[in-house]
């Protein structure tokens, strides 16, 4: 039986997803070499997982952080862009969308089942994997990097470790707006911003 | 037919019964022939026409089919037709729609085009206008610091000259005390010595004395002169310098205005990003929730909010003066009932009298004939009788007729009377018919009053919801107005691969730079010194460094892939000693283990370099020797060698078992 998820677990979703999105991300666009990564599963999908120990940190200190945001409603948005090493050019950027419902006051919001968001969860990441087929080449293989940002309030606790960066945007790009999923107090919509 | 056989009477004339034998013989086959030709051509014909009756139904057929398949085209031609003509009338909706919004989005592109121009001229004029205020300032500035060094060049050099003067005149003070000390002395001397005669020499002496003093005298005047001269420009140039100073005052204010200007400047700057990317923002969240679209439907719901309003006023002035005129109609329809109810009760009491006098006149009739009958009784009585009547009733008798004449007449007056009474009454007819009408009227007054009521009330709720929808949308406008966009933070982590990369490629860039410069001081210095600069080495080093973390990670790498290998290899060796039964084990000096499932403790060693097949399996397979020999040196099997080991052991260890 379904049932529907607190605040926390909800924040727990998400980072969880933003975890397996962003290694999925990092695979499939050869940002890192894809020995670098193993097959678990999840979502009742066969989802990848790096294994490199810099990375795996990396993504967990940022997810923490995230995760301590989200649950003080301060976290908006979470970007990932894919960076030329040597031009320095944003070639991808993944922007995922944080609507807080109980922020919006006066919306009433139904509690979603965990079924319903896991759901919601593996279209999306089915929708992220097929994007490799329209999304252009990433020539030079290795060649690339990758940056998380996070929109946060301008009241939130930042701690050291994180700095102010400007928003990365990719100019006169092109964007695919993928689903959304949602839970009983969030709702994460999906979009890639590239270079044509 | 005649039986003759011809003229001449010699001839011998065949038996005519033979003859018509055989001709009914001929005429039988005739007959028969014609009619077999006949049935053949019957068979023929009916052939022809099963033929014909076939092809003609065939072609029914076909006429049919065709037929249908005509209808079925013609329906869906029809259909083709309707869906055409749907699909043409859903074009030009579509283009219409596509028109419209191509044109509502002209619209608001040349709108935010106009407004971008607006703001954009807006900064370049403020951007002008400071750029030359600061070019003034800075002009003016120039100027004043020139002239302020003119000043000051001029004030050392008259503090020069002063003090020179000054000098001058202190020397020449002295001189003159000095000179004065002489003069004394010789005045005295003169007076001593006033009895005693110069001689030439002396006053020539005392004449360029007195030439000296005369010269000293006026230089000392030109002196005071040129000192009153310098006095006066030195107040010149400390006027001067006050004025310098109040333009430098003036020149700090400007250039407190122009920071504040700079300041203001850089609001609206921000304010016209935040402006921009708040747009930005209102075209992200979608079409139809942009301020612009919203406050247009505010405008264009205000604008329906007045019509409604200014439409209800009307209805509301429709609706009293129907009020009055329905007033007024139910006073006359009350006036009317009145009457009609007068009129019925007149009737009513007209038909009444009427009845009476039906009755009255029935009543009298029957009298009449009573009394007619009593009198034609009385006439039909003898004359005899007559005579003996006294004249008494002869005149009673006379006056009964008269009474009964009376009588009649007076029936006839009140029939006539009645008559005139329903004539009047069908006379007054069309005045209920009028009556009629004009209830008529009132009805249709109601109606009308009721529909104007429902649509009133119809027109009142429209005014309420676009009243709710007015209200609705302030609303939304407040909140808009109250919404201020929230600051958002954008954030990254320090410790970034992309800031680890710049930190890197800078660093890199910054020991190059330091590099290159020293190796270009070292060739302008033209040194023989042989040593190299320290920057080479620390850019060596930290190339070295580099190089050592990228060998790290291809090491790593290397791991993974020897990993993923083992990994796999492990696999690989499962599925073969799971399909084929052994388990191969290389040595390193190209020997390979085999051993089997079945015995896992004993192994078959092929040594691939010196090509040959040893075995500690002899003690557990019987013929071992002869197997070999039969499968590897005979025929050159080794897998079936394998194969026949396998079985064996097999076998073997079920025996076992």
């Amino acid at each position: 039986m379904s049932k529907s998820i607190s605040l926390k677990g909800s924040t727990r979703t998400i980072t969880e997803f933003f975890e397996y999105g962003i290694n999925s991300i990092l695979c499939q666009r050869g940002i890192y070499p894809s020995e670098d990564f193993v097959v678990v599963k999840k979502y009742e999908l066969s989802l990848l997982k790096t294994q490199d120990d810099d990375l795996k940190q990396y993504i967990r200190q940022i997810l923490s952080q995230v995760h301590r945001w989200l649950l003080g409603g301060k976290c908006n948005k979470i970007v990932l862009c894919i960076v030329d090493r040597d031009e320095g050019d944003i070639v991808e950027r993944w922007s995922f969308d944080i609507d807080h419902y109980q922020k919006d006051e006066g919306k009433e919001h139904e509690d979603v089942p965990l079924q319903e968001t896991q759901k919601q969860i593996r279209a999306l990441i089915r929708q992220i994997t097929a994007s490799v087929t329209f999304l252009p080449e990433l020539e030079d293989e290795g060649n690339y990097t990758f940056n998380v940002l996070a929109y946060t309030d301008a009241d939130a606790k930042v701690p050291l470790e994180w700095a102010d960066s400007d928003s990365k945007e990719i100019p006169d790009g092109e964007s695919v707006q993928f689903k959304s999923f949602s839970t009983s107090d969030h709702r994460v919509s999906a979009q890639v911003s590239y270079k044509y | 037919m005649s039986n003759s056989g011809g003229s001449s009477p010699f001839l011998d004339r065949p038996n005519i019964e033979d003859l018509r034998k055989e001709d009914d013989v001929v005429r039988d086959e005739l007959i028969k022939s014609l009619e077999y030709e006949l049935n053949t051509v019957q068979n023929e014909f009916e052939i022809q026409n099963m033929r014909l009756q076939r092809q003609y139904n065939h072609l029914e057929k076909q006429y049919k089919s065709n037929l249908d398949t005509l209808e079925k085209t013609l329906n869906d031609m029809q259909e083709l037709h309707v869906r055409n003509e749907s699909l043409n009338r859903n074009l030009s909706e579509l283009k219409k729609e596509y028109s419209e919004v191509i044109e509502e989005k002209e619209i608001q592109f040349k709108t935010l085009n106009s407004d971008y121009d607006v703001v954009k001229e807006e900064c370049e004029f403020l951007r002008n206008q400071y750029q030359t205020m600061a070019s003034r300032v800075g002009d003016q500035e120039e100027y004043k610091k020139l002239e302020t060094e003119a000043s000051q060049n001029l004030i050392k050099m008259y503090e020069n000259e002063l003090s020179k003067q000054n000098k001058q005149i202190i020397s020449l003070k002295k001189l003159v005390t000095e000179k004065d000390g002489e003069l004394e002395d010789l005045k005295a001397n003169g007076v001593i010595k006033t009895h005693q005669n110069y001689n030439t020499e002396e006053l020539q002496e005392l004449t360029v004395v007195n030439k000296l003093l005369k010269d000293q005298q006026v230089y000392v005047k030109e002196l005071e002169e040129a000192n009153m001269q310098q006095a006066n420009e030195l107040k010149k140039i400390r006027l001067q310098n006050e004025s310098h100073h109040y333009w430098k005052n003036a020149f700090e204010n400007l250039q407190k205005e122009n920071s504040n200007f700079n300041a203001t400047v850089q609001d609206l700057e921000l304010e016209n990003i935040k402006l921009k990317s708040q747009l930005t923002a209102w075209e992200a969240y979608g079409d139809d929730d942009k301020p612009d679209n919203i406050l247009r439907e505010l405008r264009l719901s205000k604008e329906e909010y007045k019509n409604l309003a200014f439409e209800n006023e009307k209805l509301v002035i429709d609706m009293n003066n129907m009020k009055e005129l329905n007033d007024e109609m139910a006073q006359e329809r009350n006036q009317l009932l009145e009457i009609h109810s007068n009129f019925e009760v007149s009737v009513l009491n007209l038909k009444k009298l009427n009845h009476e006098i039906e009755q009255q006149k029935l009543l009298s009739f029957e009298e009449c004939k009573i009394l007619r009958k009593q009198l034609d009784d009385y006439l039909e009585a003898p004359e005899s009788k007559m005579v003996n009547i006294p004249t008494k009733e002869v005149n009673n008798l006379k006056n009964l007729e008269n009474m009964v004449d009376d009588y009649k007449s007076q029936t006839e007056d009140l029939t006539n009377e009645l008559k005139k009474l329903n004539d009047q009454l069908m006379s007054q007819e069309p005045a209920n018919k009028k009556r009629k009408t004009s209830d008529q009227v009132t009805i249709n007054y109601s109606k009308r009053l009721n529909e104007l009521q429902i649509e009133n009330i119809r027109i009142n709720k429209e005014l309420q919801n676009s009243n709710n929808v007015v209200h609705l949308l302030e609303e939304k406008l407040k909140k808009l107005i109250n919404l201020k966009e929230r600051k958002i933070r954008i954030l990254q982590l320090r410790d970034s691969p992309l800031l680890k990369d710049q930190f890197i490629k800078k660093k890199q860039l910054e020991l190059l730079k330091a590099e290159n410069e020293d190796l270009l001081s070292n060739i302008i210095n033209s040194s023989t010194n042989d040593s190299i600069p320290r920057s080479v080495f620390e850019t060596i080093s930290f190339e070295l460094q580099q190089k050592e973390e990228e060998i790290f990670k291809t090491n790593k790498k290397f791991i993974r892939l020897k990993e993923m290998f083992n990994k796999k290899s492990l696999e690989f060796i499962d599925v073969v000693n799971s399909l084929l039964g052994f388990k191969l084990e290389f040595q390193q000096d190209g020997r390979v283990k085999i051993f089997s499932c079945f015995k896992p403790d004993r192994y078959l060693m092929a040594d691939l370099t010196k090509n040959t097949l040893k075995s500690n399996l002899q003690t557990d397979v019987d013929n071992f020797e002869e197997l070999l020999h039969l499968w590897v040196e005979d025929r050159g099997q080794i897998p079936c060698f394998l194969a026949k080991i396998t079985l064996l052991l097999w076998e073997s260890s079920n025996k076992y078992q």
